[in-house]
């Protein structure tokens, strides 16, 4: 049976972060933390992921405000102009609540699809979900798992490093 | 109470357990089963309504000239207004660190959009021929035709528009830890596919959580100048009119304070059955209803400011049409309107100043259910009396409702209620990953 890794929960928040730096100093590096909220503190020590989100939502943003702007420009000067009381055609200020409008809903979706990508969603199966109490994570559980591509994975040093970090409980996850 | 005082004394694991257990395990009660009764015989006659304005068009209600806007168009804008407060409580409250705002925002939100839902029918049945809405949208057509961009009626639809998408997605991104937390807990298998499948994987890994929090601070931050906007491009529909009543600058801010006022009203009217029904007195406090009712007595000021500066204006700039406009308002045809209005917008909440009517749940409701009938008659009074005086004595008539528009004003409020009563029984009420984490704050500051 090839193993995804080992899951092991620990007390609280404090002991999750302190099992993340012993682990750490054992020169583990593909480590998972999960825990029932946002644990202060936490992301420092686990690397923190790109920040891609931000990015992502400006990037959603400038182009909803410029193609919105384009558009309307477009439809209204160059398509289709209409002479409505000698009004310019490009009236750029009464273009500018429907771009405002768009720059903001296509940042929201850029943000959420940026969220959604880095975090892997939708993945409907995971190993960690045949741990039994892996549901400790959604409610006051602080679990952490050692991957088995760690560099450093090696079963029966990982049984020992764990073991002395004195968990809750500890278990293969099954890949 | 701040971001670091929560309000509430249960454990995380006694959060996630109450509140997936009101999904998971609660029974559906009698009470629940007269009120889903009688909210979906409420949306069945919005649904006959609809038929017969499909087959029969809109000369089933009461609009004609001159008041060509009637029900729908004051429907519209006090359901989407109701939607603002959801928005406010989640997304201001959480820019300025308000923790006490973690018993409210899930249902608030909720709130938000069926409220958008329900509103969003109105303009598109107003059209007459509903089946070309798509016109509104801009795409390359083989007739050659384009929105007129300069039209706030082209503006309303990107706003509403914006507004619908990006108030769903705000929902359902705070609520995927939850449904996590639910699907974790989910003992049947049609429970753990349905969960699972919402919660999309979600495992509450660190970086998960990370992303989360970025995700949730910048969108808080767009949804407050959306909302904003929203408002704003609803009352320009009417101020973008040269009629004297709706030409007024003072109309954006007006309507965004009406929006919050009749959304908080809308909250404490949803606020205290769910507590009760559910036993929630723990999370949402005496306290909530508090601030709610704070809320609540400080916008319907700047409410009562708007309807103060209209008449002041019309009567500062002197132009006849306009000062004859606020005479028809107070003393005309449809006085007894807008002297309803000033009762329950204006008068009925000076009651709050005094705390005890403030933590009292049966006369905040009352004085919640004034607000929302203010301001629905508020919406009415403002189209109606600036329609049926045209400036042509000539042109002058009356509005009568006829038995539709009120099929559909009943309806909306049927299907609304319809859709909270479901959204009750199958999603986590109150934000467990929020109250979660203001417990093991308050445990890890013990002294």
């Amino acid at each position: 049976m090839s193993v995804h890794g080992r899951l092991l929960q620990l007390h609280d928040a404090h002991e999750l972060a302190s099992a993340v730096d012993a682990l750490h100093a054992l020169g583990y590096t593909r480590l998972e933390a999960f825990s029932p909220y946002a644990v202060d503190g936490l992301m420092e020590k686990l690397g923190s992921p790109p920040k891609r989100i931000p990015p992502a939502m400006l990037t959603g943003g400038l182009i909803g405000g410029i193609g919105m702007l384009w558009l309307q420009y477009h439809a209204a000067a160059v398509d289709y102009p209409l002479n409505v009381g000698g009004r310019p055609a490009a009236s750029w200020p009464a273009f500018m609540p429907s771009a405002v409008e768009v720059v903001i809903l296509l940042a929201v979706v850029a943000g959420f699809v940026a969220f959604l990508v880095g975090s892997r969603l939708p993945t409907l199966y995971r190993p960690e979900f045949n741990v039994a109490w892996f549901e400790e994570a959604s409610r006051d559980g602080f679990l952490l798992l050692i991957r088995a591509d760690d560099p450093r994975w090696n079963d029966h040093q990982v049984a020992e490093d764990v073991a002395a970090l004195e968990p809750l409980r500890h278990a293969d996850v099954p890949s | 109470m701040t971001d670091r005082e929560p309000a509430h004394f249960a454990t995380p694991a006694e959060v996630t357990d109450i509140v997936t257990g009101l999904v998971l395990v609660h029974r559906a009660g009698l009470r629940w089963k007269l009120a889903f009764g009688a909210a979906a015989l409420l949306t069945a006659l919005l649904v006959v309504a609809i038929v017969v304005l499909l087959v029969r068009g809109v000369g089933i209600w009461g609009v004609s000239m001159p008041v060509a806007w009637g029900f729908a168009i004051a429907n519209y804008v006090w359901w989407i207004g109701i939607g603002m407060a959801g928005t406010f409580i989640s997304a201001a409250l959480y820019l300025t660190r308000q923790g006490w705002r973690s018993a409210l925002n899930r249902f608030a939100e909720a709130m938000t959009v069926f409220a958008l839902a329900v509103s969003s029918l109105f303009p598109i049945f107003h059209l007459g021929r509903p089946w070309f809405s798509y016109w509104l949208a801009p795409y390359p057509d083989r007739m050659g035709l384009w929105p007129q961009w300069r039209s706030a009626l082209v503006w309303d639809f990107f706003a509403i528009g914006a507004y619908v998408i990006v108030s769903v997605i705000y929902f359902y991104v705070g609520l995927i830890p939850d449904l996590a937390a639910v699907r974790d807990r989910a003992s049947s298998r049609g429970q753990q596919v349905f969960y699972g499948l919402l919660a999309i994987g979600w495992r509450g890994e660190a970086r998960q959580w990370e992303r989360h929090a970025t995700l949730v601070k910048i969108l808080a931050g767009l949804a407050v100048p959306l909302v904003f906007s929203v408002h704003s491009m609803v009352a320009l529909d009417f101020s973008e009119g040269l009629l004297p009543g709706w030409h007024s600058t003072i109309f954006p801010p007006f309507f965004v304070a009406g929006a919050l006022f009749s959304g908080a009203a809308m909250v404490i009217v949803l606020a205290v059955p769910l507590r009760k029904a559910y036993a929630l007195e723990e999370f949402i406090t005496d306290e909530h209803l508090d601030k709610l009712a704070k809320m609540m007595l400080a916008v319907g000021w700047v409410v009562t400011y708007g309807y103060a500066a209209e008449i002041f204006t019309a009567y500062v700039g002197g132009d006849p049409y306009d000062t004859a406009l606020q005479r028809h308002r107070m003393q005309g045809a449809y006085a007894w309107l807008f002297w309803a209005t000033i009762a329950c917008n204006s008068l009925s909440i000076q009651a709050l100043w005094w705390p005890r009517v403030r933590t009292s749940p049966l006369a905040l409701v009352v004085i919640a259910l004034l607000v929302l009938t203010g301001m629905w008659m508020e919406r009415f009074m403002l189209i109606v009396t600036s329609l049926y005086r045209d400036f042509l004595p000539s042109s002058w008539g009356m509005f009568h409702p006829t038995v539709w528009d009120g099929a559909f004003l009943l309806g909306s409020i049927g299907l609304f209620a319809l859709l909270f009563l479901i959204f009750v029984r199958l999603v986590p009420v109150l934000s467990i990953a929020e109250l979660r984490r203001h417990a093991a704050e308050r445990v890890d500051t013990r002294p």
